[in-house]
């Protein structure tokens, strides 16, 4: 008991550092300009899916951390600090909801599917904190910016905030999350992912 | 890859680099909510100049912290056009305002036309940046002139309020002392300090089950094994490298697979890692959760007195002055 609660101490431990590592080299092998794309999440899932939901969540909120020690981080709001660099890190972790993933495809995909959505819901939630802190008073007042035919369809600032949150959220998640579940169904394949699982 | 930087911390002995990291934490969480108690301008900008002073007696360079900056710029001239365009309060500043767009279904789909039709010439044409200009300067004019058909909206308005003004800068100057103020806790603190100082701060939280030994156990393991792992990858990569993978350029399947070729081992030897670690920890008898002694405790001086001081004193006015 105490021998497996170690293992999985230090497993989270390793896999959040190496989540941090992939992060910070994922810049130079440029799939996107700026690199927002990254297999960073990879280690968080396999952690998840290998090692149960709290420890997944632990490696989750672990990213987070590392990424505020150890990188730049932008404080705006605290709400947008909380949601951007914790809640959003530590959702990752879900994939632990589906423990077979490590031999199954499917539960792979769902694994990874659900959580990024989750961290979807998080990022642009900050996104939106940021915004409903910053966006004008005086915006309630739409007719007078855009005329009266804006306003009577349904596009308002704040839709317009959201929908501009979510998606780009989603521009770089999306393609992050498929990365994943393509590389990860590689390493499932190969056995990687049950690696000193089943033998025992 | 030899560009990567690992951590904000920038070494040196200055005061505020003597002042314990819990005394640190809640310093910097206090001036954070005293910030965004302010609610006049000349409030903060006597906020600003306070953060500069710190700044400058603690021996930072607000040139670097200021070209750190740069990556979030683009979102603080985001807001600041966005206030100073939508906000519409107070009394006007020119004389009249001005109907500048007029966006409908015919001006639109010209739009979508004259685009596409920029980016086909884009491609033979030597001059982009000249053809840029007159691709601006085109989509002005449709959305002028061809207000035909059914409205999406009328009548884009452009008209600056006084009170406009004041909130963007207002908005402008409060993001710049937040974003300074919040890097300053890991520009002065080593990672390993800041660890130790969440620990102790979390420590009453095991009256809820969280267990902060624990958690700061693993945050140091992840900390200590950043570099090797960071040494490691590149070494795998330099591996595939003479193998004749190409982790910058190529198709993006091909790309995949190079990843892939660099996950592998990292994988397998992280699993590794982890169990000699695993092991060797237990063989020296550790037991999760046990309190655990270390070399370096944390402890606090002179220096934590004067900023809590300052930080009472900072604290108090600004919740005066919005009560007042």
């Amino acid at each position: 008991m105490n021998q497996e609660r170690i293992k999985s101490l230090v497993e989270v431990g390793i896999f959040a550092s190496m989540a941090l590592v992939l992060d910070l080299i994922a810049n130079t092998w440029g799939f996107v300009n700026g690199g927002s794309i990254s297999i960073a999440m990879l280690p968080i899932f396999v952690v998840a899916f290998r090692r149960g939901l709290k420890n997944g969540l632990i490696a989750g909120l672990l990213l987070g951390g590392l990424q505020i020690l150890v990188t730049r981080t932008y404080f705006l709001v605290p709400l947008q600090f909380f949601l951007d660099y914790i809640a959003a890190f530590i959702v990752i972790g879900f994939a632990g909801f589906f423990p077979k993933a490590i031999t199954k495809p499917i539960h792979l995909v769902l694994g990874i599917v659900v959580a990024t959505f989750a961290r979807l819901l998080a990022a642009s939630w900050a996104g939106i904190a940021y915004w409903s802190e910053y966006i004008p008073d005086g915006i309630a007042d739409i007719d007078r910016v855009f005329g009266t035919a804006f306003s009577s369809t349904l596009i308002t600032p704040t839709l317009m905030t959201w929908v501009g949150s979510f998606v780009y959220n989603a521009a770089y998640l999306i393609p992050s999350a498929i990365l994943c579940i393509i590389i990860g169904l590689v390493l499932q394949k190969r056995g990687i992912l049950s690696y000193h699982l089943i033998a025992e | 890859m030899k560009s990567i930087v690992i951590g904000q911390y920038i070494p040196g002995t200055s005061f505020l680099y003597k002042i314990d990291p819990r005394t640190k934490m809640i310093a910097i969480l206090f001036l954070l909510v005293s910030v965004f108690l302010l609610k006049e301008i000349w409030q903060l900008v006597v906020g600003a100049l306070l953060v500069v002073l710190i700044f400058m007696l603690g021996k930072l360079s607000i040139k670097r912290i200021m070209r750190g900056l740069r990556p979030i710029m683009i979102l603080l001239i985001f807001t600041f056009i966005f206030q100073l365009l939508f906000n519409q309060t107070g009394n006007p500043l020119l004389p009249v305002e001005f109907t500048i767009l007029t966006i409908s279904l015919v001006s639109v789909g010209s739009a979508v036309v004259w685009t596409v039709l920029w980016r086909l010439i884009r491609k033979v044409f030597p001059y982009r940046f000249i053809l840029l200009l007159i691709y601006i300067a085109g989509l002005y004019a449709i959305f002028y002139y061809l207000g035909y058909g059914p409205l999406l909206a009328d009548r884009v308005y452009f008209q600056i309020y006084d009170e406009a003004v004041l909130m963007s800068v207002f908005v402008i100057i409060r993001l710049m002392i937040v974003l300074t103020l919040s890097t300053l806790l890991t520009l002065t603190t080593k990672p390993t300090d800041l660890t130790q100082g969440m620990e102790s701060l979390m420590r009453p939280l095991k009256l809820i089950g969280v267990q902060s030994e624990e958690f700061a156990l693993i945050i140091s393991i992840s900390l200590r094994y950043i570099p090797t792992i960071l040494d490691e990858a590149n070494k795998i990569m330099l591996a595939q490298a003479s193998r004749g993978a190409d982790f910058s350029e190529g198709k993006l399947k091909d790309k995949i697979k190079q990843v892939i070729s660099l996950l592998v081992p990292m994988f397998i030897i992280a699993f590794k890692r982890s169990e000699d670690l695993a092991d060797a920890m237990e063989s020296r008898n550790f037991v999760p959760g046990k309190p655990r002694t270390r070399i370096h405790e944390l402890r606090f001086g002179r220096w934590d007195i004067v900023t809590v001081c300052f930080v009472v004193v900072v604290f108090s006015l600004s919740l005066g002055l919005l009560l007042w």
